[in-house]
C-alpha cells in the first residue's frame, strides 16, 4: 500500500518540522511509564475497598451493547470497537464528546470555529455536517431531521460530566440501525443514578475568560427507583483571531476580537424505576462567527448562531425469560437553528443587510426490540423502527427590508425492520448474520446487510472479519433548501451507499495487553456532495460519482498493576475520489498516544494525550501540513472528602496547526482554518 | 515551557531542556517505584476472585452456622477454569473475622452443606446449581449471564470496561443470609426470573 511506504517505522521521528518534540515527548512518555510500571509491587488486592476494586480496574476484553443492540465481549463483537470510559474522560481533560472521539482510532477532528466535524478512515467532506455518523445517548439516536448531524461539540446535549462511558463502533451500523450509520455509530453512556449517588457541584475556569459550571443530583431511592437531574452551563468569551484572508485595512487587518464567544444551556433527567425509564433532555448553544463564514461582515458580533435540541423519551425493559429479553421506547425530539447574519449592502452607501436563516425540526418515534438466546449456539436480535419526522422547516428571510428568500414546509418519515442471527458453529467459530430494510420517505427501500465472523484463534487471539453495507438519504437541507442565486434543491438526491470489507485481529495478553490491528476497505457510491449546477452555475447537492478506501488500524493498549496505561494508535490510510486522487482533508497517517501514570504523590495522577497527523489536501488544492499536539493533565480523583481536582494544558508545546476549509462561496480565498495554541483548564467537582 | 524562561531562546535550547525534563521524570518516575503503592488487579478472574473475597466481608450468615464452622469455606462448581483457580489462590489470604479461608471443589449441589460461599463459574449448568441450593445458608456468587435472576446471590458482569455485580435479595433471604447495606448500595439489583427455556 502507497501510504504505507510513505511511512517510516518511526512515524513521529520522519518528519522534520515534528521530530524533535514528537521524539521527546515520546521518550519522556515512554520513560516515565516504563519507570513506574517497571516493577509490580506484590501486594495483596484483597485489601482494597471494594468501590475502588470496582472503579479502578479496567477490563481489557470490555463489554458493550452497541455494535448490535444486546452486551457482548469486545472480542466476541465482528467490528472493531473502542469504549471511551469515565475515567478516561477525566484523566485526558476531555471537554467536549468531539475531543473523546479524537482519542480513538480512526477518527479525527477539523473545526471552522463554529463547529467540530468528525473525520473517520480519512473520509471527511466539505458540507458533511457529521451526517455520516450515528451518535446515541442510551441508544437514543440523536442526529437531527434537518441537517442529520451528530453533535460533538459544545453544542452537544449532554455534559461531558454526564457521561459513563462512549462506546464507538468503527465501520457500517446500518443493518442494525438504519440511516446514517455509515463509518461509525457513537453511543453515550449516561451515568445512573447510583453512579452518582448524591449531589455534584462542578466548576471549570479555562483560557479566553471561560466558565463552566455544573449541578448534579442522583440517588436511588429505598424502593429501587433512580432519579438523575443535572443542569449545567458554559460561557467563553473565545480567543482574539486572526484571519489572513481578511487582512485588509477596511477589515481590521484580519484581527478580531470578542466575536469567538460561546456559551451553552444544557438539562438533563432520567427517572427510571423497574424497567420503565423516562427521560428528558435540553440544550442550547449559542456562539460568534469569527471566521465570518457565508461571506458575512468580518468582525461583526451581532453575527452568531444557535443549535438549540431537545428529546424527550419512555423506555420499558423486561425479560420474558432468562433468554429473552423485550424492550420498546416512545421518543419526541426537537433541533431549532438560527444564523443571524449581517451581509454588506450592495453598495458601500447602503446599510448592511440583517439576514435570519432558520431551521426547525421536530419528530416523535418508536422502536421495539427483542434479544433472544432461541437455542444454545443461537443469538437473535430483531426489531422495528418507526420515526415521523412531522415538522421539517427551513427558511431564511432578509430584515430591513423584509424579504423571503425560503420558507419550505415538509413532513416525512423513515421506518426500518432488522434481524440479526449469531451462530456460534463451534467453541471457537461465530457466525454473526444480520439485515435491515429501510423505507426512508417516498424512495425505495434500502436493504443493509452484514456478514460477520469472530474465530477464536486461541486463547489469546481472535481474528474477525466483516462485510457491511451501510446507506444515507439525503437529508432535508441538501434536498429542499434553496437560496436565490446560490443554491437550488433538489428534490430527486438519492441515498448514497457504502460498503465496508474488514479484517481484524485483536491479542490479549495476560489480560493486561491488547493488541489490535484491522485492515479495511469502503467503496462509496452516489457519494453525494455539494456541486455547481452546470445548468445555472448555482450550488446544488447531487449524487456525484464514488470513493473508495483503504487503510489499516494498529492498537497496542497495556495497563500496568499500579493502573498506569499507555495506550498507542497508528492508523495508515489511503482515499481515493473517482480522479484516483487522495480526498481533501483525509490524512494518510494518523498516530495517537494515550498515557496515565499515578504519581506518589496525593494520589495525583497525571494523563497525556499526543496527537499527530499527516498533511492534508484542502478543496482549493493546496494542502495543510502535518502536525502534532500534545495534552497533559494533572488529576486529583475524587476523594473521601468529595472533592476532585483538575488541571490540563492543552497544545502543551503551542504548535499551530490548521484544518483544511470547506469551500466557501461567501470567502472564496480561505482554505484553512488557524487552530488555537496553548490553552488551560482548571477544574473542581464537590461531591456530596 | 515559558516557567523555565526559555520562550525566547533558540528551538534547541527548548529542545534540550525538554530532554533534560524526560530524563528527569523517568528518573523520578523509576526511583519512586516503590511509592506506587496503591495497585490494581487487571487479570479479569484474579478481578472476580477479589470481588468474592470481599463479598465475604459485607455477609452475615445465620449465628449457629457461623458459630460451628472451624473456616470459611469456599466452594467451588462449574466450569472449570481461570476464575475457580483464581478463587483457590484465595486461601493465602488474611483470615476474615478471624476465620482461614479454605477453598474446595464440589461437583453436586449436596456436597453445599459446609460452604459459606459457592463460587458457580460458567453458565453451563448454572441454574442446575442455583436450584439446587436455593434454601441453603450459602452466599451463591456467578459469573453466568443471567447468574442472579437465575436464583443466585450474587451475579458478576461486566458493563463497559468495568467489572460490577448485582444482587437478588429475594434469593439471600431465602438463604437466610444478610448483606450489608454498603454492599447493596454498590450493587445493581435485580429480582427472579421465570426459568427460563432450557
Amino acid at each position: 500500500m502507497k501510504a504505507v511506504t510513505e511511512v517510516s517505522p518511526c512515524l513521529a521521528c520522519s518528519r522534520p518540522d515534528w521530530r524533535p518534540k514528537a521524539c521527546l515527548f515520546a521518550l519522556l512518555l515512554m520513560g516515565v511509564i516504563e519507570g513506574a510500571g517497571a516493577s509490580q509491587p506484590d501486594q495483596d488486592l484483597t485489601e482494597l475497598p471494594l468501590e475502588q476494586l470496582m472503579n479502578e480496574s479496567k477490563l481489557m476484553d470490555a463489554s458493550m451493547g452497541s455494535a448490535s443492540r444486546f452486551n457482548q465481549r469486545v472480542s466476541t463483537i465482528p467490528s472493531a470497537v473502542t469504549i471511551v470510559s469515565r475515567e478516561d474522560i477525566q484523566q485526558y481533560g476531555w471537554r467536549t464528546i468531539a475531543e473523546a472521539v479524537r482519542s480513538v482510532p480512526g477518527f479525527y477532528i477539523s473545526s471552522d470555529r463554529s463547529y467540530n466535524y468528525i473525520g473517520t478512515r480519512g473520509f471527511a467532506r466539505p458540507q458533511d455536517f457529521n451526517s455520516r455518523v450515528l451518535l446515541l445517548i442510551d441508544g437514543q439516536r440523536t442526529n437531527d431531521a434537518i441537517y442529520d448531524t451528530a453533535y460533538v461539540g459544545t453544542e452537544q446535549l449532554i455534559d461531558i460530566d454526564l457521561v459513563e462511558r462512549i462506546e464507538v463502533v468503527r465501520g457500517p451500523g446500518s443493518s442494525v440501525y438504519g440511516g446514517n450509520a455509515l463509518f461509525g455509530v457513537i453511543n453515550i453512556i449516561t451515568r445512573t443514578a447510583q453512579q452518582i449517588d448524591g449531589v455534584e457541584l462542578g466548576a471549570s475556569y479555562s483560557s479566553f475568560n471561560t466558565l463552566d459550571g455544573r449541578a448534579t443530583y442522583g440517588k436511588r431511592l429505598d424502593n429501587g427507583a433512580e432519579v438523575v437531574a443535572s443542569v449545567s452551563g458554559m460561557d467563553s468569551a473565545g480567543p482574539d483571531l486572526y484571519f489572513p484572508e481578511f487582512d485588509a485595512p477596511e477589515t481590521h487587518f484580519g484581527r478580531t476580537s470578542g466575536n469567538a464567544f460561546d456559551r451553552n444551556s444544557r438539562f438533563f433527567a432520567k427517572l427510571s424505576h423497574d424497567g420503565l425509564s423516562l427521560t428528558a433532555a435540553a440544550s442550547q448553544r449559542q456562539n460568534g462567527n469569527p471566521a465570518a463564514s457565508y461571506g458575512v461582515v468580518f468582525d461583526d458580533p451581532a453575527n452568531k448562531q444557535t443549535d438549540s435540541q431537545a428529546y424527550v423519551n419512555a423506555s420499558y425493559t423486561r425479560n420474558l425469560s432468562a433468554d429473552s429479553e423485550i424492550s420498546a421506547r416512545l421518543y419526541w425530539g426537537e433541533y431549532r437553528f438560527g444564523l443571524n447574519a449581517v451581509y454588506a449592502g450592495a453598495s458601500p452607501s447602503d446599510p448592511p443587510l440583517r439576514n435570519r436563516d432558520r431551521s426547525q425540526a421536530n419528530w416523535w418515534g418508536s422502536e421495539a426490540k427483542l434479544v433472544t438466546a432461541w437455542s444454545e449456539r443461537n443469538k437473535l436480535v430483531s426489531g422495528l423502527e418507526y420515526q415521523s419526522n412531522y415538522h421539517q422547516k427551513q427558511w431564511n428571510y432578509d430584515l430591513n427590508p423584509y424579504q423571503s428568500n425560503l420558507d419550505d414546509l415538509r413532513d416525512s418519515s423513515r421506518g426500518g425492520v432488522f434481524v440479526q442471527n449469531d451462530f456460534q458453529w463451534s467453541d471457537s467459530l461465530k457466525i454473526s448474520l444480520g439485515a435491515r430494510y429501510d423505507k426512508v420517505g417516498t424512495a425505495t427501500g434500502e436493504f443493509s446487510p452484514r456478514l460477520g465472523l469472530v474465530y477464536r484463534w486461541s486463547e489469546h487471539t481472535v481474528w474477525k472479519l466483516l462485510y457491511g453495507s451501510a446507506f444515507r438519504p439525503g437529508n432535508a437541507f441538501e434536498k429542499f433548501y434553496a437560496f436565490p442565486a446560490q443554491q437550488i434543491a433538489n428534490d430527486k438526491l438519492q441515498p448514497e451507499k457504502l460498503r465496508t470489507w474488514e479484517a481484524g485481529v485483536e491479542h490479549y495478553l495476560g489480560m493486561q495487553t491488547r493488541l489490535a490491528a484491522t485492515a479495511y476497505y469502503y467503496t462509496m457510491d452516489k457519494l453525494i456532495e455539494q456541486v455547481i449546477e452546470p445548468g445555472s452555475g448555482l450550488l446544488q447537492y447531487q449524487n456525484v460519482g464514488k470513493i473508495n478506501a483503504q487503510g489499516l488500524e494498529l492498537e497496542a493498549e497495556h495497563q500496568w498493576i499500579n493502573s498506569a496505561r499507555l495506550r498507542l494508535s497508528l492508523d495508515l490510510l489511503q482515499t481515493q475520489n473517482a480522479q484516483g486522487e487522495q480526498l481533501s482533508n483525509s490524512p494518510r497517517a494518523v498516530g495517537k498516544v494515550l498515557g496515565a501514570l499515578p504519581l506518589p504523590w496525593m494520589n495525583l495522577r497525571l494523563g497525556a494525550e499526543g496527537q499527530w497527523l499527516s498533511s492534508r489536501k484542502t478543496d482549493a488544492g493546496t494542502s495543510v501540513p502535518s502536525y502534532g499536539v500534545v495534552n497533559l493533565t494533572l488529576l486529583r480523583p475524587m476523594a473521601k472528602d468529595g472533592w476532585q481536582f483538575s488541571a490540563s494544558l492543552f497544545n502543551l508545546f503551542d504548535k499551530k496547526f490548521t484544518d483544511p476549509a470547506a469551500p466557501d462561496l461567501g470567502v472564496p480565498t480561505r482554505d484553512r482554518f488557524e487552530q488555537d495554541g496553548r490553552t488551560f483548564r482548571v477544574k473542581a467537582v464537590y461531591h456530596f | 515551557m515559558c516557567v523555565l524562561q526559555l520562550c525566547r531562546r533558540p528551538a534547541a535550547a527548548r529542545r534540550y531542556a525538554t530532554l533534560i525534563l524526560a530524563v528527569a521524570l523517568a528518573t523520578v518516575g523509576g526511583w519512586l517505584r516503590p511509592a506506587f503503592a496503591q495497585s490494581t488487579p487487571t487479570d479479569e478472574n484474579m478481578l472476580k476472585a477479589t470481588f468474592v473475597y470481599n463479598f465475604a466481608k459485607y455477609a452475615d450468615w445465620p449465628d449457629n452456622l457461623w458459630n460451628k464452622s472451624p473456616k470459611l469455606r469456599i466452594c467451588t462448581a462449574g466450569e472449570r477454569g481461570g476464575f475457580a483457580q483464581a478463587v483457590a489462590a484465595l486461601e493465602s489470604k488474611p483470615a476474615i473475622r478471624d476465620k482461614q479461608i479454605e477453598v474446595r471443589q464440589i461437583f453436586h449441589p449436596e456436597e453445599a452443606a459446609g460452604c459459606l460461599i459457592l463460587v458457580i463459574a460458567g453458565r453451563t449448568r448454572m441454574a442446575e446449581w442455583t436450584r439446587g441450593v436455593r434454601l441453603a445458608p450459602v452466599l451463591t456468587v456467578g459469573d453466568g449471564e443471567g447468574f442472579a435472576a437465575n436464583a443466585g446471590l450474587i451475579g458478576l458482569y461486566a458493563d463497559g470496561d468495568k467489572l460490577r455485580f448485582e444482587i437478588n435479595q429475594e434469593a439471600s433471604q431465602r438463604a437466610g443470609l444478610k448483606l450489608s447495606s454498603q454492599l447493596l448500595k454498590l450493587a445493581r439489583l435485580v429480582k427472579d426470573e421465570q426459568a427460563g427455556a432450557r
